[in-house]
């Protein structure tokens, strides 16, 4: 996912600004009608910036909560269990594309949160415990599905 | 490599006095009960959403029996202790209060234990009793099989 900064947007609205300034009346007009437009854009995705990284950021510190927490562990039903995973399943759709980035990465075991969150399972019966191939499985589920 | 791990010893508060050492980078892939039954490819878990490998023939169950089946269809049978035997392989298995199994760890020709530690890494333990605790509860259930005349290592 692109790194998403507050301060990107900040001089693409003073540019537009200081354009208009120096007109007339008529342009005035314009240009407030314009900066009206502007703000409304700006403020839209302003909003879905900051509600991304927050869920990014929250995505990250359970993932990494989870991991640490859970790394000798010898079952995944107890893996699964753990508070933070259960609190990134409750995330829902929002958090399939954070995961799928993570397993894209590295392996870990995130198979099931996918089934718990999407409800579908790509994997074949002859894959099942193969955790190389079922990443496989779920990253082309990914992609078919837009997540990727 | 390294065999000084403090999150391991944190863990396993036993290990660092009864001795062990680091054998495997992080591989996640496999899980102790998998790596017992010496595969290093697949996590052997009898979970209901079928992501875990488990023998459709044996009970798909967290229960200790259906762990001992898994190791029967292997060739192993109960025993008494996990001494070393000539002519035999050992499997420990570590259960919880409920008797849920836990972990599992294969003995070596040397007498050791190997164990794979979660997602986390294989350790080489001189005794069964490093790996006991909170975390993996206390050795429930030892079986034994014949050595095959050829072995993977």
């Amino acid at each position: 996912m692109p790194e998403i900064t507050f301060g990107s947007y900040i001089p693409i609205r003073n540019t537009r600004e200081s354009k208009y300034k120096s007109s007339g009346i008529a342009a005035s007009l314009a240009a407030s009608a314009v900066r009206s437009q502007w703000q409304n854009v700006i403020q839209q995705d302003f909003a879905t910036a900051v509600t991304m990284q927050t869920e990014l950021h929250k995505f990250c510190n359970l993932a990494f909560t989870w991991k640490e927490d859970t790394k000798m562990m010898s079952s995944m039903r107890d893996i699964a269990l753990h508070p933070a995973y259960q609190e990134i399943i409750g995330m829902g759709k929002s958090a399939i594309s954070y995961i799928l980035d993570d397993l894209a990465i590295e392996l870990s075991l995130w198979f099931w949160a996918l089934r718990a969150i999407t409800g579908d399972n790509p994997v074949p019966v002859t894959h099942q415990g193969d955790f190389e191939k079922m990443r496989k499985d779920w990253l082309i589920w990914g992609e078919e599905n837009g997540y990727i | 490599m390294a065999t000084y791990d403090p999150y391991l010893e944190k863990i396993f508060p036993k290990i660092k006095n009864e001795g062990y050492d680091v054998t495997s980078p992080i591989d996640p892939r496999y899980n102790c009960f998998a790596w017992a039954a010496e595969n290093n490819k697949l996590w052997y878990e009898p979970d209901y959403n079928y992501i875990g490998y488990w023998p459709v023939n044996i009970a798909r169950e967290y229960t200790i029996d259906a762990l001992i089946n898994l190791y029967q269809s292997l060739g192993y049978d109960i025993c008494e202790n996990g001494e070393l035997e000539k002519n035999y392989e050992k499997i420990a298995i570590y259960i919880d209060v409920n008797n849920i199994p836990q972990h599992a760890a294969r003995q070596l020709d040397s007498g050791a234990w190997t164990s794979k530690l979660g997602v986390d890494k294989d350790i080489q333990h001189k005794t069964l009793e490093g790996l006991e605790g909170s975390s993996y509860g206390n050795v429930g259930v030892i079986l034994k099989r014949q050595k095959r005349k050829t072995k993977n290592k």
